[in-house]
């Protein structure tokens, strides 16, 4: 009879021992999906995009430099026609020779990368051939473009002679950029001496807004479209802010007998049909037909990622 | 005579035992069961939350590949994530507001994880199973369908 009693608690203690071990049957699922959580967090990216985006920087930084080789050395024939059609072919080649390389240089790593030319938008280079910024008659107030310009890059004036700058409360160089209705300007100043460069810009809302750099060697260098003076970046040199993105714009420069140095601009679009250079009036000193930019397609694909994108390249335009 | 003294007390003292093991067993059983449903409602709440997460970030990466075109783009980015989550089958579903949120609800056990969004190109809403996920730019909103649609 005692016995019997043990045996009934042998059993009972048999199902609680079940009932336990079903438990942590279950708990180990469960600390298993936890214990993949984890692991799951931890993950990088499968998917490489960013690669996809560091390569679209390089094919960029690429193109750049083969636009600007090409503008610098392949624009020659007898018409604005000819030599925009030469650059075109030029850099149309170029781009296919390196899509040749990195294609080969990807494949190996199992990427597909691919890059074509897909147009060109033309445009002129404006510059100055002697040191002084007056126009071929020798005006100190004159236009440099007509009124049907609607981009403007690489806009550089280096002065070469601080101290011809007249100071800003009496004539100094002015840039108007107009587009009819509302008006850009950049004035140029310095000191007496010549060891102090001011900047004052005017936007069309009529925010006033400056710049200043102490020179030392009496020459400074400002980028107009990509915003610095002295190598420095300066926030008020926003290329003709305020204006409508639409609207053209007409350039001219005022007092540049207050000024010497070199300046240069490229602006656009320039239709070839319409003949040579109908927005640059011919008073700048010289004038030369380039390319303003170019666009290219970009394709990377992996087996999990498909990106095709047009890629505008135009060196030195004004980030908006 | 003292065997019917036990007889009876034997009988009485099954049906007390037996009463006490069941109470005991169901007692355990109950208080291990909530114990379990209590974690595995952690540990998926903690997964789904890493799940979208994940996607998220895929979205995001699409978005700003798009940001990065200065024309035409085209992307598409598959994705596979877990099927289930502890046993837990679940479906993911993309709201389309001012701020997108991607919401994934468990089928199992009611656990749902909202997981906010920052992009600057339009997304299309959209409710995808859980398994592959295609993640596609269409030339107007970002969309998610599964891999096999």
């Amino acid at each position: 009879m005692a016995r019997l009693s043990d045996a009934d608690r042998g059993q009972i203690l048999l199902v609680a021992a079940f009932a336990l071990a079903v438990t942590f049957v279950a708990l180990s699922v469960i600390v298993n999906g936890a214990i993949y959580t984890q692991n799951l967090a931890t993950r990088g990216e499968t998917a490489s995009s960013g690669d996809a985006l560091h390569y679209r920087a390089q094919v960029e930084e690429s193109v750049e430099r083969l636009l600007e080789y090409a503008n610098e050395h392949n624009n020659t024939g007898t018409s604005p026609t000819d030599r925009w059609g030469n650059v075109r072919s030029n850099v149309s080649a170029a781009v296919n020779g390196t899509d040749d390389v990195i294609a080969r240089q990807q494949a190996v790593h199992g990427r597909a990368v691919n890059v074509s030319f897909v147009g060109q938008t033309n445009g002129t280079l404006i510059t100055n051939s002697t040191s002084t910024f007056e126009n071929t008659t020798g005006a100190a107030n004159w236009t440099v473009t007509n009124d049907d310009v609607n981009l403007t890059r690489a806009f550089d004036i280096n002065v070469t002679d601080t101290d011809a700058l007249e100071d800003l409360s009496s004539d100094p160089f002015v840039v108007n950029v107009t587009t009819g209705a509302d008006r850009w300007r950049l004035f140029v100043g310095g000191n007496s001496t010549g060891e102090n460069v001011t900047i004052k810009t005017i936007d069309a809302d009529g925010e006033v807004d400056t710049c200043s750099q102490i020179v030392t060697d009496d020459q400074v260098t400002i980028n107009v479209t990509t915003g610095k003076l002295g190598g420095r970046p300066c926030p008020a040199l926003d290329f003709g802010e305020g204006l409508s993105d639409s609207d053209p714009y007409t350039i001219v420069f005022n007092n540049s007998n207050n000024i010497e140095g070199a300046y240069s601009l490229v602006i656009g679009p320039e239709d070839e049909g319409a003949g040579a250079d109908s927005s640059v009036p011919n008073f700048a000193t010289s004038v030369q037909d380039v390319a303003y930019s170019v666009t290219v397609h970009y394709t990377y694909e992996t087996p999990l990622l498909l990106y095709e994108a047009d890629i505008r390249v135009a060196p030195g335009e004004p980030d908006d | 005579m003292i065997d019917d003294d036990r007889g009876v007390s034997q009988t009485l003292g099954y049906v007390l035992s037996i009463a006490i093991a069941t109470l005991l067993v169901t007692g355990l059983l109950i208080s291990g069961g909530n114990f379990i449903d209590a974690q595995q409602e952690r540990v998926v709440r903690s997964e789904l939350r890493v799940v979208g997460q994940r996607l998220a970030a895929d979205i995001e990466h699409v978005d700003r590949l798009v940001v990065a075109s200065d024309g035409d783009t085209t992307v598409r980015l598959t994705q596979t994530l877990p099927g289930s989550a502890v046993g837990d089958q679940y479906d993911l579903k993309l709201t389309a507001e001012q701020t997108p949120e991607l919401v994934l609800t468990s089928r199992g056990g009611d656990v749902e994880v909202t997981i906010p969004i920052s992009n600057q190109t339009s997304v299309a809403a959209a409710e995808v199973d859980s398994g592959t996920i295609v993640i596609k730019y269409d030339g107007t909103d970002i969309t998610l369908t599964n891999a096999d649609e």
